[in-house]
């Protein structure tokens, strides 16, 4: 069920997908992260509406889940 | 006419089963370096080979997806703004639940187990189960995410 999809991790607080290495979310500055995520969105312009309808503001890869 | 035009729509687009990720970075990374009219891409958790691409043209999609591995063909007709919006934002569970619902655990240490719902904590996304197969009375809190509904409570 929690198969690993992609080599990502997820913030928890904002749900964007970043590198193992990461320390810090450069979009919040969150420290916490997940592997446990699912789904993705991919927004590449931030007045798309799938970013309207998840509440984004920043270009960049998301997981829809992230537990 | 222009607004027409600016109409933004999804499309799907077939994808092998289980490359849907894959599809994804291949799809993303190309649409940042060429010239694309594409908003957003889209993977929805349970919707296996299906990738979805937000754009106002079909053809852009096409482009988009051409010659991509993995990408199996172009589903005809979009996809309403309104049926994605239900696809991205799923009503949460613990809002279809209620008290005296069967549940089976599908996550964590009591997986497998079935219970009976004695409370629901819909700010918190919580549930309180009474576990049927221990050997006493035996309530645990969970996240309403970790269950799935077996039967509904009996209404008077």
């Amino acid at each position: 069920m929690s198969r690993r999809k992609l080599p990502f991790k997820a913030c928890v607080k904002c749900k964007l997908l970043v590198d193992e290495d990461v320390d810090v979310c450069p979009n919040c500055g969150s420290r916490e992260f997940t592997d446990n995520w699912e789904g993705v969105v991919v927004v590449l312009n931030p007045s798309s509406e799938a970013a309207r309808i998840l509440g984004i503001q920043k270009k960049g890869m998301y997981a829809l889940k992230a537990r | 006419m222009a607004t027409e035009a600016a109409k933004v729509k999804f499309y799907a687009l077939k994808v092998t089963a289980g490359q849907e990720y894959n599809v994804v970075v291949l799809l993303s990374n190309r649409a940042r370096t060429g010239s694309y009219k594409v908003d957003s891409l889209i993977v929805v958790p349970g919707l296996k080979g299906m990738v979805f691409v937000e754009s106002n043209a079909a053809y852009e999609v096409k482009r988009l997806a051409m010659g991509i591995k993995h990408v199996r063909g172009f589903v005809r007709g979009a996809v309403d703004v309104k049926e994605m919006e239900s696809l991205l934002k799923p009503r949460p569970l613990s809002e279809q639940l209620n008290v005296g619902d069967i549940v089976e655990i599908i996550r964590g240490p009591f997986a497998g187990m079935r219970g009976r719902v004695v409370s629901v904590e819909r700010a918190k996304n919580e549930i309180k189960v009474e576990l049927a197969e221990a050997a006493y009375v035996l309530p645990v809190t969970i996240s309403a995410d970790d269950v799935k509904l077996v039967q509904r409570a009996e209404t008077k």
